[in-house]
């Protein structure tokens, strides 16, 4: 299984650490990246990973995507969804184009966000993009492999009518190799403690799969390992939160409100959880060997580093050490779906001891504690039984 | 009884001014999450610092905030609406495990401590000394604060 770095703001954490063996390719962001200046990227970083096209909200010129060809703002400085019915070969061609420039490894697809879910929304996606991209794709293209990009909201996963019509449309455009699939995250914890939704998500992969489709699932955070018992081909990691789950509020132009900058979280594969740093005191002062809690790495700031480290959000160390740290913990899956079944729940029951451990003196918070951990063990429970 | 947490601080405040002085901060940021109140007394050389996270109900999610100001204070303290108290009481080996004091204050400015934790030196030197600097050389002059330390 493969690992990629879904890029956003700081790129070059994500380049620095694939340069120095971590990942299997990046997954670029046009928000992020001036077009021109990713045409001028090393190919050999380009011809590993692909495009996330980002035309989630059309015309919403955030970030660089104005400097985009296939920006639809290019085309027509009021573009709206309706422009799409005479557009949509123009724009397909634009995209496919560009990604074709760059080489990437793939040509993605790129999809439209929406808020609600309306009964005409795949119809849509079928006749804006789908059908222009693969037509101008098999004129241009021969050997690229084409994925198709896919929102799943919540509903999407949990209501079985509307699950099946989403594998349906998936799994029912003949030219299409996989999937860029990304689920959407609008829970307010750090880590997702829904069973439906988990279930579901693994359900839904499994089935893709099972219909000989790549799936690559984007915008991972470490329930990457929960995803990973479906054998996609790819997951994620990624620096920032708003790269480890997927919300629309990132893309939207307006969106300029003040953010809370979050605490600065290290990661541990022994407790498969990112602790708030604010814990790393108590825990030095209350518990035996706390340091062995966390995974030594050339980035650890709390062994490479002078003990006043000023840990901070935006500092590179923890990420680093996360893309490090993670990739490790995914290469070292197994190969066989029930081994790695079998492993990921060992894993799960000593991450709890480790936990009763550190809480028998430490009092963590919902979001550095492993509450979400009998989620998973429950998830896999049940996935187990249903794939036996 | 209060029906908003403002309510209760407000009433806290005045309680806290009139009791043991006006040495304290309101709601201070920049720390290990935002206690309501940061009570300090100043004693030669030293600065001891005891938080207060106030709370209508939900004792457990107080708490866990309250072990938070642990890393720069001495004392941290959960204060409970006198009317959703019991369910804390019932768990109070848990205030005890963790070394949280636990209090309760009602709208009549009745104030009881039900469990008096141990200073202790806060986890984070950092933060201790962050907090000590905001503070500055305050000359007030704290009162009776000995009632919150075990």
């Amino acid at each position: 299984m493969k690992v990629f770095h879904q890029t956003g703001h700081n790129i070059k954490w994500n380049i620095d650490s694939f340069n120095e063996g971590v990942g299997d390719g990046l997954i670029y962001s046009p928000i992020n990246i001036d077009a021109d200046k990713l045409l001028g990227l090393d190919l050999k970083l380009k011809s590993t990973g692909f495009l996330d096209p980002q035309l989630y909200l059309l015309n919403q010129a955030k970030g660089s995507i104005e400097t985009y060809p296939y920006f639809p703002g290019n085309l027509k400085s009021d573009f709206a969804t309706p422009d799409l019915d005479n557009d949509n070969i123009n724009l397909a061609k634009l995209c496919i184009d560009y990604q074709l420039k760059n080489d990437f490894k793939y040509l993605v697809i790129p999809t439209k966000y929406n808020a609600e879910n309306p009964t005409n929304y795949l119809i849509q996606c079928t006749d804006y993009f789908v059908i222009p991209f693969c037509e101008y794709a098999k004129e241009v293209n021969k050997d690229k492999k084409i994925l198709l990009s896919v929102i799943v909201k919540g509903i999407m996963l949990t209501d079985d009518e509307k699950r099946n019509e989403i594998l349906n449309w998936i799994t029912g455009h003949q030219n299409v190799d996989g999937v860029y699939l990304i689920f959407e995250n609008n829970f307010a914890s750090k880590q997702i403690k829904d069973f439906d939704f988990l279930f579901n998500a693994l359900r839904l992969i499994k089935i893709l799969k099972d219909n000989q489709m790549e799936v690559h699932i984007g915008y991972c955070n470490t329930e990457a390992l929960l995803y990973s018992l479906a054998m996609p081909d790819s997951v994620t990691i990624g620096s920032y939160e708003n790269l480890r789950s997927f919300g629309i509020r990132r893309f939207q132009e307006t969106d300029n409100s003040p953010m809370r900058s979050p605490n600065a979280r290290l990661y541990s594969s022994k407790l498969l959880q990112w602790v708030d740093y604010g814990y790393i005191q108590p825990m030095k002062t209350l518990v035996e060997n706390y340091a062995d809690y966390f995974d030594e790495s050339p980035y650890n700031p709390l062994t490479n580093f002078k003990p006043d480290y000023n840990w901070q959000f935006k500092k590179t160390e923890p990420y680093k050490h996360y893309f490090y740290v993670f990739n490790k913990q995914i290469k070292s899956l197994s190969e066989d779906q029930f081994d790695r079944i079998e492993n990921l729940k060992i894993n799960i029951k000593t991450s709890r001891n480790l936990f009763n451990k550190i809480e028998s003196s430490v009092l963590l918070d919902d979001d550095s504690d492993g509450s979400h951990l009998q989620h998973w063990f429950n998830v896999i429970n049940a996935f187990q039984k249903e794939i036996s | 009884m209060f029906d908003t947490e403002i309510e209760m601080s407000i009433l806290f405040e005045k309680f806290l001014k009139a009791n043991f002085g006006n040495t304290y901060l309101k709601e201070c940021q920049g720390l290990f999450g935002i206690p309501d109140f940061v009570f300090y007394a100043k004693q030669n050389d030293e600065v001891s610092i005891i938080s207060f996270e106030l709370k209508l109900k939900d004792w457990k999610r107080a708490a866990k905030q309250a072990f938070r100001y642990k890393s720069f204070s001495n004392v941290a303290y959960v204060v409970l609406s006198s009317r959703n108290v019991k369910a804390a009481l019932n768990n109070i080996d848990f205030f005890e495990k963790y070394n949280i004091g636990l209090a309760k204050f009602g709208n009549d400015c009745d104030f009881e401590i039900l469990f008096k934790p141990e200073s202790i030196k806060p986890y984070s030197e950092n933060l201790n000394s962050k907090l000590i600097e905001t503070i500055g050389i305050n000359r007030k002059k704290a009162k009776n604060f000995e009632l919150f330390i075990g």
